[in-house]
């Protein structure tokens, strides 16, 4: 009788042969260590925890469903990432179909709003550690549209060529400059405004 | 280029989306103009801040539960897939409208035979010859009938077909 692996050990090279070999244990293994970290890129587009856990599960689903498709070129959880990051701008696009374009939206595309912001100088490095500066960050992602989170998402953290944004959110190149530039500045004026607001900036 | 478009640029250089010498020309400008260099001092320190700013961020339910969901998803769809034919590759996609047009073509070609007047194709047909199609996946059933000089060719086939090959013939 074969022993049984010992998948809470096991490298995850090793956990992804045997799971495309169609072991479900060591695809259990797998999700219980990146679970968090799908959850996480999930949450950071779509900022609704229900949401974010329903689109990182199909994630999951899907990466099983293609994990012949997985050579390693990149590491798996980048991969996955990957999975979780296109359903969740699927599910941002379907929800664009059901909707008309707002005011604000327009004003969005155009920088209407940014463009009558100052350019803050901010360095909240000299004034907050690491984890408090992080906190902030994520408060004010929180804040942006869609389009503004989803591009500072992709390039930010998914570091994306302009180009290859523009393919996976159905754009021009210029409206991705144009979005990252915007979304930069924004994020630059509630960091400043939270900063001030507690005494840390004049 | 308009101040937008300039800005743009700056943008492009700090994220190292600019060859070469677009870059070294952007440099000189922005040397020379103060308003740009705050803005590329701007966007290099917010560049620095966000990109590695994504907050660990654990479920809002049990690994279990979360779990028992990916693994009942699973399931469920590869039960579907077994249950569904699998995907035609293009040459079945080809042969799925190939065959009912080939049958076409042979019932056109029988019924050109019977008249009176087609050409002698040196094909010798009995009065009771049959089409018939070694496909599985299509039923042929013919009818001729010498007092009217007609065959009526009837073909009943699946739009699913498997079969990789098929093969025609009259005898």
């Amino acid at each position: 009788m074969p022993a049984v692996p010992d998948y809470s050990t096991a490298e995850e090279p090793q956990l992804v042969n045997w799971a495309k070999g169609g072991d479900l244990q060591a695809f259990e293994e797998l999700v219980s260590r990146y679970r968090d970290r799908a959850y996480a890129r999930a949450f950071s587009i779509m900022r609704n925890e229900d949401i974010a856990v329903d689109l990182s599960q199909n994630a999951w689903v899907k990466a099983w469903q293609r994990l012949a498709q997985f050579h390693g070129e990149a590491s798996f959880p980048t991969w996955l990432n990957r999975i979780v990051t296109n359903l969740c701008l699927d599910e941002l696009r379907r929800r664009k179909r059901a909707r008309t374009d707002s005011i604000e939206e327009i004003e969005e595309a155009t920088g209407a709003v940014e463009n009558r912001m100052e350019i803050q100088e901010v360095d909240p490095m000299e004034r907050l550690n690491r984890e408090e500066l992080r906190e902030r960050i994520d408060a004010a992602m929180a804040k942006l549209s869609d389009n503004h989170r989803t591009v500072l998402v992709l390039y930010e953290y998914e570091q994306i060529e302009y180009k290859h944004i523009a393919e996976k959110m159905g754009t021009s190149i210029g409206t991705v400059m144009s979005r990252l530039f915007y979304a930069r500045k924004k994020m630059a004026a509630l960091l400043g405004e939270t900063l001030k607001r507690d005494g840390l900036i004049e | 280029m308009n101040r937008n478009e300039i800005e743009l640029k700056v943008q492009a250089l700090v994220d190292g989306e600019l060859t070469g010498s677009e870059a070294e020309a952007l440099r000189q400008r922005i040397n020379d103009d103060a308003g740009l260099q705050q803005l590329h001092a701007s966007l290099t320190q917010m560049r620095g801040l966000i990109a590695d700013s994504e907050l660990p961020r654990p479920l809002p339910e049990s690994g279990d539960f979360y779990w028992n969901k990916i693994a009942e998803t699973i399931e469920r769809e590869e039960s579907a897939g077994e249950r569904a034919a699998p995907p035609a590759p293009a040459s079945r996609w080809l042969l799925r409208w190939l065959t009912p047009l080939v049958g076409v073509s042979a019932v056109v070609l029988l019924l050109t035979l019977q008249q009176p007047t087609a050409p002698d194709l040196g094909i010798m047909l009995s009065g009771d010859h049959e089409l018939e199609l070694s496909s599985d996946e299509i039923d042929v059933m013919t009818y001729n009938t010498d007092d009217d000089s007609m065959s009526i060719v009837w073909l009943d086939y699946s739009m699913d077909i498997q079969k990789d090959y098929m093969e025609l013939w009259l005898d």
